[in-house]
């Protein structure tokens, strides 16, 4: 095993994603595990980041659904706004897995490809334009250790036409983030997809 | 109290502000929210790391973040379980990867984690570890977007 395969640069190519610590086999696993890795009859595929989060059931059980509620709920803000912040908080973090899953998660059109072309090309220097430069500059800043997430963010979100309801999802889908690359990034590493 | 009740308390906000009015939409996350808390917090099975201890690191995250009153709400939740002292390099090496997950996450490495082997922490204890800790950074940042929200 050498480092030469760890992916350092950000990517929209989703790495393979390989376990510093040893994943759970699935053959061994308890029923606390296989409830908490919806492990069904029919769903008998688990990925090895979901077979190590199973060491500790309890937090994987309820954070999955919370997580989807996040990400996904309907209303508030746009899904390239969640997005956006999730992205922002992985280029903080350097979290390469997450942040190429979640910029395949913007909408397929032109101004979110470009926004990505401009991240992934400058990182945290990247200069976005309108509503997704308010959004941006607030996930960068709320993911920093320790925040520096402050009034003129709120502002400069308001004056993009960012409504208080959305503001609040920006902040629960960036925050969403810290929570995820602290788990991804920390847990194991981005390879190519043909190491071993 | 309710979840929306108990986020707000956290961040030190009253009822009738904008940011409650969010939060009241946002209901059933919150709820899931306090359901994560005492999963990595006061989970059932706390494993190799006993829940007094959980509640320092967490309370130290909060501290270094500004938040007293976060970090004294994790410190009620834990204190009065009973506690277990871990071996002096284990208590240690513990409080050295919180910090670096609190503070660096970006800065992570299999160096990390293989300290954390070394000191004699199994491998559940550090997933449980790192669940503990990411779940503090989201929470402290969920605190600090309402606060700024409301203008404090």
């Amino acid at each position: 095993m050498t480092d030469d395969a760890v992916i350092k640069k950000f990517t929209r190519r989703v790495p393979h994603w390989r376990p510093r610590v040893t994943p759970v086999d699935l053959g061994e696993a308890t029923e606390a595990q296989r409830d908490a890795m919806k492990v069904t009859p029919s769903n008998r595929k688990v990925s090895d980041y979901i077979l190590t989060l199973a060491h500790d059931p309890e937090s994987l059980a309820v954070r999955s659904p919370l997580f989807n509620a996040i990400m996904y709920h309907d209303g508030g803000l746009d899904r390239a706004g969640r997005e956006l912040g999730a992205v922002a908080a992985s280029i903080v973090n350097r979290c390469v897995y997450c942040a190429a899953v979640h910029a395949g998660r913007m909408p397929d059109d032109d101004a979110s490809r470009a926004a990505i072309d401009e991240i992934f090309g400058k990182g945290e220097a990247a200069v976005l334009e309108g509503r997704a430069a308010a959004i941006f500059a607030a996930g960068l800043a709320l993911s920093r250790a320790p925040s520096a997430f402050g009034p003129e963010h709120v502002e400069a979100l308001t004056e993009a036409g960012v409504s208080q309801d959305e503001i609040l999802d920006l902040v629960l889908s960036v925050a969403l983030f810290g929570w995820a690359n602290r788990l991804m990034h920390v847990l194991g590493d981005p390879v190519r997809k043909d190491t071993p | 109290m309710s979840a929306p009740g108990e986020i707000l308390a956290l961040a030190g906000l009253g009822g009738g502000t904008e940011a409650a009015a969010a939060v009241a939409q946002r209901g059933d996350i919150f709820r899931m929210v306090e359901a994560a808390e005492t999963a990595v917090l006061c989970p059932a099975e706390p494993g190799g790391l006993p829940i007094p201890l959980r509640g320092r690191l967490a309370a130290g995250m909060a501290e270094a973040h500004g938040l007293p009153e976060l970090a004294a709400h994790y410190r009620a939740r834990t204190e009065t379980m009973g506690d277990v002292a871990l071996a002096d390099g284990l208590e240690q090496a513990v409080a050295a990867f919180a910090e670096m997950a609190a503070m660096r996450p970006r800065d992570a490495t299999g160096g990390d984690i293989d300290a954390l082997r070394g000191a004699g922490l199994a491998e559940p204890d550090i997933v449980r570890l790192c669940e503990l800790t990411a779940f503090v950074a989201f929470h402290i940042r969920v605190v600090i977007g309402l606060r700024v929200m409301e203008g404090q």
